[in-house]
């Protein structure tokens, strides 16, 4: 066999993926049929079948035929409060599964950029869901696409982050006011008065954005509380020691200290392992580790204080139940609802927990993980308050 | 006699020739999870996310080739990004984004000048001086726009969300394009020296090539196609984010070895990489399709990923290790 | 049209060593000159000083007699000035077609290789070696696929491909066969009808004489000779290339070597082949201090590499009489050998690590677990003590020391090993003359403590000064063994040049 056929085999080869992978771009049926049905045969017609029943008829329908598919997306999963709020979707799906209301939730997960995540959502059209329940990366770059799939009626609420897109729901907690209660309380502890610095999350991060506007705005209202510096904890437990710890250094008479989220808990750390003459009082957060953390604090120093406020995972949840309950079919009383674009159901904050009530917060972490954040998912019935 | 038939000579004479059949497959097993991939709107919006990669791993092949790397275009999309999504606006008019698109490029190039300066004149570590740009030209980004936001007017991201010319994706006539531009490159001299230099850059110097110009020029070129990228990544997404093009560099990478390129240079073309960005592509898509567990996911893109790096070895190793 | 050039006087230094002082040469057309010289003589720098590739630190070059610069290889190309290198100037990646002629590809309208007229010139240039080809050669196959011979012939072609006036064949025979061979000095022959000049360098003293018009000897990067072939022979020539009054001044201690010949068998080795050698076999007996010898690249390097298992080799070795086959130099280290490298940058030493961890590096084990650091550290300081290592302390880094002592620490590292045979590559390879001396020492009483050594060393002096019998290399066999009476400065070139079996010239 000379080479020139081998050659010749090799290219003929070639060729023919190409042109199969051509004649199946080509798509559509009136172009070429004599070429696209030797390259159907070569695979789907078994396969299609079985795909088909998976993803049942309904999409041809509207919406008010069940049972629903939901699809989630989230660009991000290193963190203990999408794990959880994963795991709760799963388990309210659950509960709508077995009324057999809805399919097996679709969810794209992984950490991915804005483009990832575009693409996530994409490919939950391409699955045909019924609603979609997106936590955004990004708080314009999903916005074409996430008008797209309201453009195709899929029920498109976005959680834990507010957007402003028309058609777009919005389920979460008011960030702002979030940070405003404990920044509140941190200045009332201080008797308005004192000297503190200031952890934040991501820079430009838009949650961080709203809940650094908050706590601005109200120590705006105590003249004589001073910021004396603020740099990022980068949400990393690990950071927020850190950066903790050179404030400790730097400013030895701190009064108190703000912070958010798992930076709480470096940043109580930071202030057990300095033991200053002084110790400030500081912010924490609704996780159990913290809670523990602040227990063992007070044996150390009884007159440390801090405060709680959980920014609970519990709003996906409650968004899954609220969409359910549209794509039921029920109208959304719109009067309730607030926000940008007025369509964002403001979820009210759950737990806070105080000196007075630690003991109450660290009941409620029994046998749960360090991890775990207190949370609270509206019931059913709650959710009706939404709808008219 | 010399066999023309083995495995050797297809891969260095046809260097696209495995990242065609990875291609295929994916193709075929995402096809198989998806039977609604090549309808029209499914595959346009596929295509045109996985464009952006697409861009940044042509330029990425060149350096490759020209034996550099480029760790760089990551900033570089960012920095294209953030001064769409600042000077145009939500409310820009046409003719200032096409203004700024301009901008762009020419900052693209700039900005892969500045890499090809320090590398060819003056002689320093491809891999340290790119890493050490992509945080000149990241910490840009965040400067020009330290918050996401901003964007670009919806009616022009729609131009490159919908195009479709001939009832195909925009993204293929830009592909094509770019495929019919390097198979006239790659034949022209200049083509030459590149994979040259690539291959042996003291023996190029002896055979007197233009080696310094040359290994500048890989930088200008990875340069152009990051900052083409970031105009695609903005027209995506219609808005700015400083972080945006930050996992797009190792994306590239990966991207061009399974296209068939070495790290060592002087072999494999832009047709694989091609290829090879688009099977990364297709690999998210099929991991979504198989309802692979979320907590799986990672574990398993990532071990498609080796697999297919590792293939072209691994078949290596059971040829030589057979008769 | 009669042209010429000529280089007057050339120096070129890299770094502080001189690799010419006073290099001359003359050169017309229709001429061949034979470059010659013994190991780092300066002849590849001579012709890379014609070739435009190093600038020059002194001297110039004239061109019919007019005075020129070569700058880069780009000028001396339009010249008229093409080079063979030894080490190939060919991207192993690309084509054979595209090899030739890179730079220079004839183009189309458009602006791209013309592939047509690029194949049809390239099969024109690969048919004036038709015949001699082992592989069925074409145009587009890489030439990473090529073997060596081939490579060397497309290297030869892409030279003669800018049709020059004056070709450096700079060893470019060192890789051909014999009919190869023959059909380049056909070629040459043609050349030299045709106007052109060339410079032939080489080892092969029967090629010199067949093919050369004129030589012209380098000697220490010094020019000591030239004239007409037809007024030299063979031993003349030689003896123009050895240095007269020798530098080496070391003599071993007792100035007579001991005789060894009652001691018990170290090392012996019987038809070792690998890739490069053709069956090697020879016996050292223990506290024997054995030299290899030869041009460079005859195998030395693979022999020492197989003997310590770093290297696929065939045949059989016994070590103290125990038959031995090392597949890892783990396994060779563990009966006591231990090899120092010739590139210490690159194989031997850990530069920014502290001479005490590189001196340890070997033996960590043997300070055992927990580390007993103290002990570890006397023995370091007495090695570095007797090695008379000038350093600042243990703990500083090794970069921090001269070629010389930094080549100490190699040797160090292993002797904390307490090795019984010691396989040594070329190491006083761009070490001072002082350090050289004291080396020199070190080995011989190594030899005196009844430890072996095999050494191999590109500088000739050594080795008749310092080895009881030196094994000459050529061409991957033992080509003659001179010891005693017969372990001259004479009979090792001519051995290393292979003109002679030895013995008188």
């Amino acid at each position: 066999m000379s080479k020139k056929t081998q050659k010749v085999l090799l290219w003929i080869f070639s060729v023919l993926i190409i042109t199969s992978m051509l004649a199946a771009c080509g798509g559509t049926p009136t172009q070429a049929p004599a070429t696209e049905a030797p390259v159907a045969t070569e695979a789907p017609v078994e396969t299609e079948a079985p795909v088909a029943t998976e993803a049942p008829v309904q999409t041809e329908e509207s919406t008010s035929k069940e049972p629903f598919t939901i699809g989630i997306s989230n660009p991000f999963i290193s963190s203990e409060y999408r794990t959880q709020m994963i795991a709760e979707l799963i388990e309210v799906n659950k509960e709508y599964m077995d009324k057999g209301l809805t399919t097996e939730l679709i969810i794209e997960s992984a950490d991915t950029d804005v483009a990832g995540q575009i693409q996530q959502l994409q490919n939950l059209m391409a699955k045909n869901v019924d609603a979609i329940l997106v936590n955004p990366g990004d708080v314009q770059g999903l916005n074409a696409t996430l008008q797209e799939a309201v453009a195709k009626g899929i029920i498109v609420i976005s959680v834990d982050q507010e957007l402003n897109v028309p058609g777009v729901y919005n389920v979460g907690i008011d960030q702002k006011a979030w940070a405003m209660e404990s920044a509140k309380w941190l200045a009332e502890k201080l008797g308005g008065k004192g000297n503190i610095v200031q952890i934040e999350g991501f820079p430009g991060h838009p949650a961080n954005v709203a809940r650094m506007e908050g706590v601005a705005e109200v120590f705006a209202q105590y003249p004589d509380i001073k910021v004396l510096a603020t740099d990022t904890g980068k949400w990393d437990e690990a950071t927020g020691q850190q950066v903790m710890s050179n404030f400790l250094a730097a400013y030895p008479n701190l009064d108190g200290y703000w912070t958010q989220d798992g930076m709480a808990i470096g940043a109580l750390q930071a202030v057990m392992a300095a033991n200053p003459a002084k110790w400030p009082q500081g912010v924490g957060e609704g996780r159990c580790q913290f809670l523990k953390l602040w227990q063992e604090a007070l044996t150390m120093n009884p007159d440390f204080d801090s405060i709680a406020v959980a920014n609970h995972p519990g709003v996906s949840p409650t968004g899954l139940r609220i969409a359910v309950n549209m794509l039921m079919g029920k109208q959304v009383d719109k009067s309730k609802l607030g926000g940008v674009n007025g369509l964002s159901f403001v979820i009210p904050l759950a737990a806070v927990i105080t000196s007075k009530n630690l003991d109450e917060g660290l009941a409620m972490c029994e046998g749960k993980p360090d991890a775990y954040l207190l949370d609270d998912i509206m019931t059913d019935e709650e959710v009706q308050q939404y709808f008219k | 006699m010399k066999n023309r038939f083995t495995w050797d000579f297809l891969m260095t004479r046809y260097p696209a020739f495995f990242p065609l059949i990875l291609l295929a497959i994916s193709i075929i097993v995402n096809w198989i999870l998806q039977p609604n991939m090549f309808d029209r709107e499914t595959l346009n919006s596929n295509m045109r996310v996985f464009l952006p990669l697409v861009l940044v791993a042509v330029g990425q092949a060149v350096v490759l080739i020209g034996g550099g790397i480029d760790i760089s275009v990551g900033g570089i999309v960012s920095i294209v990004n953030t001064i769409l999504a600042t000077r145009v606006g939500l409310d820009g008019s046409t003719e200032l984004m096409w203004r700024y698109v301009l901008v762009s490029i020419l900052v693209g190039l700039l900005a892969g000048a500045i890499n090809g300066f320090f590398i060819a004149h003056l002689r320093l570590q491809p891999i340290i001086t790119t890493y050490a740009t992509s945080f000149l030209y990241g910490g840009l980004a965040l400067f020009i726009l330290p918050n996401p936001g901003g964007g670009i007017p919806a009616s022009i991201a729609e131009i490159y969300r919908t195009t479709t010319p001939l009832k195909l994706p925009l993204s293929f006539f830009i592909i094509a394009i770019i495929l019919l531009v390097w198979k006239y490159i790659s034949s022209t001299r200049y083509g030459k020296y590149l994979f040259a230099v690539g291959g042996k850059a003291d023996a190029a110097y002896e055979t007197a090539v233009p080696v310094t110009s040359v290994q500048f020029s890989i930088y200008v070129i990875s340069g152009l196609m990051a900052a083409l990228a970031g105009i695609a990544i903005t027209m995506l997404s219609g808005s700015g984010n400083a972080e945006i093009g930050s996992a797009i560099t190792l994306n590239s990478i990966t991207a061009v070895i399974i296209g068939g390129n070495s790290f060592s240079g002087g072999i494999g073309g832009v047709t694989g990489p091609v290829m090879g960005a688009i099977t990364l592509s297709i690999i998210q898509n099929i991991i979504s399709f198989a309802h692979i567990n979320t907590w799986w996911e990672t574990l398993v893109k990532a071990t498609i990923i080796v697999i297919a790096l590792a293939a072209p070895g691994i078949i290596n190793l059971l040829r030589r290790s057979g008769p | 049209m009669a042209k010429s050039l000529s280089a007057r006087n050339i120096i070129k230094r890299y770094g502080g060593v001189e690799a010419l002082s006073d290099g001359n040469l003359d050169v017309h057309t229709g001429e061949v000159v034979a470059l010659v010289g013994a190991n780092g003589s300066g002849k590849s720098t001579m012709s890379k000083v014609i070739n435009g590739v190093v600038v020059l630190d002194g001297g110039q070059l004239f061109l019919d007699d007019k005075p020129v610069q070569l700058s880069s290889p780009q000028s001396a190309k339009k010249l008229g000035i093409a080079t063979v290198f030894q080490e190939l100037s060919l991207i192993p990646q690309m084509t054979v077609a595209e090899n030739i002629w890179l730079t220079r590809e004839p183009m189309t309208a458009y602006g791209t290789v013309n592939r047509k007229e690029i194949d049809k010139k390239t099969n024109e240039l690969l048919s004036l070696f038709q015949g001699t080809y082992k592989t069925d050669i074409h145009p587009h196959d890489p030439v990473a696929s090529l073997p060596a011979d081939e490579k060397q012939i497309i290297e030869i072609l892409k030279a003669i491909s800018v049709d020059p006036w004056l070709i450096i064949l700079d060893e470019a025979t060192a890789s051909l066969d014999s009919r190869q061979v023959t059909r380049l000095f056909d070629l040459v022959k043609h050349w030299k009808e045709a106007g052109k000049a060339i410079v032939f360098v080489s080892h092969r003293m029967e090629e010199i004489f067949r093919i050369a018009d004129n030589y012209s000897v380098l000697r220490n990067g010094k020019t000591v000779g030239s004239g007409k072939m037809s007024d030299i022979n063979e031993k003349d020539l030689v003896k123009l290339m050895i240095e007269k009054e020798s530098v080496f001044s070391f003599s071993r201690t007792g100035s007579k070597k001991p005789d060894k010949a009652d001691k018990p068998m170290c090392l012996e080795v019987d038809g070792l082949h690998t890739t490069t050698l053709k069956g090697i076999s020879f016996r050292v007996r223990e506290g024997e201090l054995v030299g290899i010898g030869g041009l460079r690249g005859q195998g030395q390097r693979d022999l020492l590499l197989s003997l310590y298992g770093a290297k696929p080799h065939s045949g059989k070795i016994k070590i103290n009489g125990k038959e031995s086959k090392f597949n890892h130099p783990r396994q060779a280290m563990k009966k006591g050998l231990a090899l120092v490298p010739g590139d210490r940058a690159r194989e031997g030493l850990l530069y920014i690590r502290s001479i005490l961890e590189n001196l340890l590096l070997p033996s960590w084990k043997k300070y055992g677990f927990p580390l007993k650091i103290a002990k570890a550290k006397h023995d370091a300081g007495k090695i570095a003590e007797s090695l008379n290592l000038k350093m600042a302390g243990l703990n500083e880094p090794v970069s921090s020391l001269s070629g010389g002592n930094a080549q100490k620490v190699v040797i160090g590292k292993w002797l904390m090993r307490q090795p019984s045979l010691l396989l040594l590559n070329d190491p006083t390879k761009g070490v001072d003359v002082g350090t050289k001396a004291e080396f020199y020492s070190l080995l011989t009483n190594l030899c005196n403590e009844g430890k072996t050594i095999l050494f191999y060393s590109s500088d000739d002096e050594e080795l008749i000064g310092l080895c009881d019998r030196v094994l000459v290399l050529h061409d991957g066999i033992i080509r003659t063994e001179l010891s005693g009476e017969t372990l001259t400065k004479e009979n090792l070139i001519a051995a290393s040049l292979g003109i002679s079996n030895g013995g008188a010239l």
